[in-house]
């Protein structure tokens, strides 16, 4: 057994948008591009089905998972407790939501759904106790601004242990081992007005772990402007935790999000230490999916760069072939 | 932000007129500027400026598959989506329509749609502005 290799249909979200590719062709891509298992977000492909589930259409996503030889590994959900402007749901409502959710990923056929830290840890151990019930583990993703090490997984994580369940579970997002800001990002503040030499020596400051405040300072001194302070508030948003932490989730890693900025023509996403991480994945017996989460072709969505933008095909497919190489099956 | 030189469609602007000839109002067409379906209630503002001009809320109308909603409809639209790539029209009622006051057929025109979105503070939101065309 090995960690396998899936696609978030995330990842091929512009084309879904501009109507290039529909659910079934972005099922398609996603195993054509080399993914063995998919995650999916209802409410980004089909929000029609979500709240009124037709057997119709489980058939249909079912035939699809059989036609192009791919599984149904994760559904991402929402927590959207102030859905109204005048009051926050209540705890029963709350909970009843993520239930429909997992009714849901029963009817598709997921044995996983992927819940965000937004969710209040008082309501965690019920939705592990309704996720046995359905047979679905509820899984809260690690993602920026937390990592591993902070208090809400701490909490979490002893809890589980507590418990003993089985339903629970954390899903790191691999953007929190950045080593860089993505330079797609760091491009797209350029084209808002920032200055290239601060950008530099902004990217440079944050590789050599000077802390932002210094950061801040030094540009300051150097003229900065409102967008150039903006931009450095936004390269150290991204998190550099060490891959070592990956260890504390031993046991209680059900699912990965193989975050992509940019692969570059080597196959290599430059931002992220994807090397180290997959080698301590392994080392604690990791054996579920790491799935492709193409998140770079936002960058290209600001008016200034004009029309066109990513080939989410082509990074899905060359994140796929990393995979392969790391993970060394 | 995301999909932001998207919010604003190039295609659907215009006049609409009334059952007379007589200008209504005028439409566009917008997207969210976000990654997945909202439900109408998540919708926390949503801003139309034609030429610098501003309207008020109270003449905003939202149309999506499942039916047209003003903006204070909208707050109490939980079950009902607004697509992820589906094209609004979003409607201005208002008697002066664009047609009337000026001569050309191109516009500034610019729509501001605000998410209130619990996980990132302040929500998804873009203002989006183009020139367009008065296809109506």
């Amino acid at each position: 057994m090995s960690i396998k290799r899936g696609c978030s249909l995330y990842s091929l979200q512009e084309n879904f948008y501009l109507g290039k590719l529909d659910l079934e062709g972005c099922v398609r891509e996603a195993a054509k591009a080399g993914a063995e298992g998919i995650e999916l977000i209802p409410e980004q492909m089909c929000w029609q089905e979500y709240l009124a589930p037709s057997d119709a259409f489980a058939d249909r996503w079912k035939s699809w998972m059989e036609k192009y030889g791919v599984k149904s590994v994760v559904m991402d959900v929402f927590f959207d407790y102030i859905l109204f402007k005048n009051r926050v749901l209540t705890k029963k409502e709350q909970i009843a939501m993520y239930e429909n959710n997992i009714q849901f990923a029963v009817k598709l056929g997921f044995p996983i759904v992927r819940a965000m830290m937004s969710t209040n840890l008082n309501i965690l151990e019920e939705m592990w106790r309704i996720g046995e019930h359905y047979g679905v583990q509820f899984g809260i993703e690690v993602h920026a601004p937390a990592t591993l090490t902070s208090p809400y997984f701490e909490k979490l994580m002893n809890r589980m242990e507590q418990t003993g369940t089985k339903f629970g579970g954390i899903i790191p997002d691999m953007s929190i081992f950045s080593v860089r800001p993505p330079k797609v990002q760091m491009d797209k503040q350029v084209r808002a007005g920032a200055n290239p030499e601060l950008v530099d020596f902004i990217v440079d400051s944050y590789v050599k772990k000077v802390p932002y405040a210094d950061c801040v300072e030094q540009i300051r001194g150097m003229g900065a402007k409102e967008i150039d302070f903006a931009t450095c508030k936004r390269a150290y948003a991204s998190i550099s935790s060490d891959p070592e932490e990956l260890r504390l989730g031993k046991g209680k890693i059900i699912h990965i999000h193989g975050k992509v900025y940019e692969m570059d023509e080597n196959c290599e996403e430059t931002a992220i230490n994807y090397r180290d991480s997959i080698e301590i994945l392994k080392e604690i017996g990791y054996e579920g999916y790491i799935a492709t989460e193409y998140e770079g072709q936002r960058s290209f969505h600001d008016a200034a760069y004009g029309p066109g933008g990513a080939d989410e095909i082509e990074q899905v497919r060359r994140h796929q072939v990393m995979l392969k190489r790391y993970i060394g099956a | 932000m995301l999909f932001e030189k998207y919010a604003l469609c190039e295609d659907g602007f215009g006049n609409i007129y009334d059952e007379n000839g007589d200008v209504a109002g005028f439409r566009l067409k917008a997207r969210l500027p976000y990654y997945r379906a909202v439900r109408l209630s998540l919708v926390d503002k949503i801003t139309v400026k034609i030429d610098g001009q501003e309207y008020p809320d109270d003449q905003i109308y939202v149309t999506v598959a499942d039916g047209t909603f003003s903006l204070k409809e909208m707050e109490t639209c939980y079950d009902i989506y607004w697509g992820f790539g589906e094209k609004a029209t979003i409607t201005v009622r208002n008697a002066d329509g664009i047609g009337r006051a000026f001569t050309t057929g191109w516009h500034r025109v610019e729509v501001g749609i605000y998410l209130r979105i619990i996980y990132v503070s302040g929500g998804f939101s873009a203002v989006c502005e183009k020139m367009l065309y008065d296809e109506y």
